[in-house]
């Protein structure tokens, strides 16, 4: 098995996991972490490679390009609709930035050994 | 495979384990595989992921980082849960050779999904199905790797 998701940093505060929860996607807020999960799920040896930066710097790159296309995106999307996205990257970004939200690929094995992931 | 044998609705799959909430809204994600991604939202992927075949925040390199970590091979069988447009997924099979089930919530990302993999000559390995991941249709240790990415995001 191999994921890649994006999660909360472990030990946050209660107030910082509703903070990540609202500029992020609103699932991060489980109260157990990715590895529990897995484990509950069946699955064992849970290795965890940080991918966090490259999810920054993608967000950074959408709204590159949302800026630079902006007027075909007007039309496209509606201005309303518009700075709702914008705003709603920049705020994943700003989450990201602040160390509220993480991205990371998580690969582990079927406990059984009849399955090699 | 055609594409009527090549996806299955939800409604005709096995009952599973139960249900997670909150659910997803299901026309909102079922609208967003249904419009047709526009020009700019083509190179705002492009550029931001590698390709225009991706979704979610998985980029090429990070796909081809899964290949290499579950090391796929041809004869193997891949699940790929909550696939949206069939990505990673047929990035994977079009690279290992293997097999892929390609599983979204939606029945338009499922149908979405099995274009982009007849689109990369994957009809005879590549299935998309509409299904839960709480109640998959599949028996017991019928893949040899599962892949998932930004399902929840």
């Amino acid at each position: 098995m191999a994921l890649l998701t994006i999660h909360t940093p472990e030990g946050l505060g209660e107030a910082d996991v509703l903070r990540a929860a609202e500029v992020g996607p609103s699932l991060v807020g489980s109260e157990a972490s990715i590895p529990e999960l897995l484990g509950l799920a069946g699955f064992a040896d849970v290795v965890a490679l940080d991918r966090t930066e490259a999810f920054a710097r993608c967000c950074e790159i959408i709204l590159h390009v949302r800026a630079e296309r902006e007027r075909e995106l007007r039309e496209e999307e509606g201005d309303e609709a518009f700075e709702e996205e914008r705003a709603k990257k920049e705020a994943l970004l700003g989450g990201i930035r602040g160390g509220l939200l993480l991205r990371s690929l998580f690969v582990a094995r079927r406990r059984e050994a009849s399955l090699r992931a | 495979m055609s594409r009527e044998a090549g996806m299955r609705r939800e409604d005709d799959m096995r009952e599973g384990a139960g249900s997670i909430e909150p659910q997803p809204n299901r026309e909102e994600l079922a609208a967003k595989y249904t419009r047709p991604r526009s020009v700019a939202v083509r190179a705002m992927v492009r550029a931001a992921l590698g390709t225009e075949l991706a979704n979610g925040y998985t980029t090429v390199e990070q796909a081809d980082e899964l290949l290499s970590l579950l090391g796929l091979a041809p004869r193997d069988r891949l699940l790929d849960l909550g696939a949206g447009r069939g990505w990673p997924g047929g990035h994977l099979a079009s690279a290992s050779g293997c097999s892929v089930a390609s599983t979204d919530l939606t029945f338009e990302a499922a149908s979405l999904a099995h274009r982009h993999h007849v689109g990369a000559g994957l009809e005879d390995r590549a299935t998309a199905l509409a299904a839960s991941g709480t109640a998959l249709p599949f028996r017991d240790a019928a893949f040899d790797a599962v892949v998932h990415a930004d399902v929840l995001c």
